[in-house]
């Protein structure tokens, strides 16, 4: 079943690993090659093994960067959507209408008078928007 | 301007500077590197497995090396985490599994592929773990003082508690300590010793 606890068993298997893992960053790198060198893969192989590793996860890495990027890309258009057709006067309308209608903090009305800007009523619908408090679907009626 | 860049892009190398440093490796650096997935390696997962990943997860960005951490000690220190990950996922993994994950018509009567490991694969990885201990014991038949380590090991000692414990100067603990090293990577095969 699930525990969600590590168990002894593993723990302990960590703990030899961690010790021997001391070891090879307190040997000197003459040591730590000499003993590739000596050992049955060598010092080539060894070269070409990792050469090979960072191929493969070079090309595993581009792979997951595109994929966040292209979750990235379609989130802004989803969101772009949103607001694509709003215009100041009416973002502005929608803003203080959701405001009057949702149990905002005093300093989030005070900020929606008309001192704000064109450029930040828009960003504050959009936060509505984000927030669930406007619904753009329905003209703004959340 | 230098004041406003991210912390992380003052204190952490960037995914170009992983790739130039993975491109820079030395011979000590791959070793290190390569002796580390070694011995935290678990079948069915390979060190090369453990050292792709390592690379994967820098050259993502997921995994981001402080600038003072040598290059080698930083992989190490992931190939364990993910070791410890993979491990964690494998025990965690639930006795039952639904059945039914998607109620659409079109998967009525069908089970869903289940990513997770099955109960074979997680008794194996338990069974592994307690293996791992008798097979290392076996391993130093012929050195007791080795075995004193490794039963201090399994009875939570560590640091100069476990040198103390074994009654070892420091030169011959650390000697003790580089001859199960080397003997357990030579004994290690496909993440098991042999």
């Amino acid at each position: 079943m699930n525990t969600g606890d590590k168990t002894n068993d593993r723990k302990y298997f960590m703990a030899l690993a961690d010790i021997m893992l001391e070891d090879i960053f307190e040997s000197t790198d003459d040591e730590i090659v000499r003993e590739v060198a000596d050992g049955d893969e060598g010092l080539d192989a060894l070269r070409t093994r990792m050469n090979n590793n960072v191929a493969i996860a070079e090309e595993r890495a581009g792979e997951e960067r595109r994929r966040v990027a292209q979750q990235k890309l379609e989130a802004r258009k989803a969101r772009a959507t949103n607001i694509v057709s709003i215009d100041p006067a009416s973002a502005r309308r929608k803003v203080e209408e959701a405001l009057r209608r949702d149990d905002l903090s005093m300093a989030a009305r005070n900020e929606t008078s008309s001192e704000l800007s064109d450029v930040e009523i828009l960003q504050k619908y959009r936060d509505l928007v984000d927030l669930g408090v406007i619904k753009p679907d329905d003209g703004g009626q959340g | 301007m230098a004041d406003a860049d991210p912390p992380s892009a003052k204190d952490h190398l960037s995914v170009d500077e992983i790739r130039h440093a993975l491109g820079e490796l030395t011979d000590a650096q791959m070793a290190r590197i390569k002796k580390s997935a070694l011995i935290f390696s678990r079948h069915p997962t390979s060190p090369d497995d453990l050292i792709q990943t390592a690379f994967e997860r820098a050259l993502a960005g997921t995994r981001k090396c402080p600038r003072d951490l040598p290059i080698d000690r930083f992989f190490a220190g992931v190939i364990r985490s993910i070791s410890d990950g993979e491990a964690n996922r494998i025990e965690n993994t639930q006795e039952m599994v639904p059945v039914e994950e998607d109620a659409s018509p079109e998967s009525a009567g069908v089970t869903p592929r289940d990513p997770r490991p099955d109960t074979e694969t997680r008794m194996v990885a338990n069974a592994q773990y307690k293996g791992f201990q008798n097979a290392i014991l076996d391993l130093f038949d012929d050195d007791e003082e080795a075995q004193l380590i490794i039963l201090g090991i399994i009875s939570e000692l560590e640091g100069q508690d476990l040198r103390k414990e074994t009654g070892m100067t420091q030169t011959e603990f650390n000697s003790k300590r580089r001859k199960i090293r080397r003997r357990v990577e030579k004994a290690m095969k496909d993440g098991k010793i042999q």
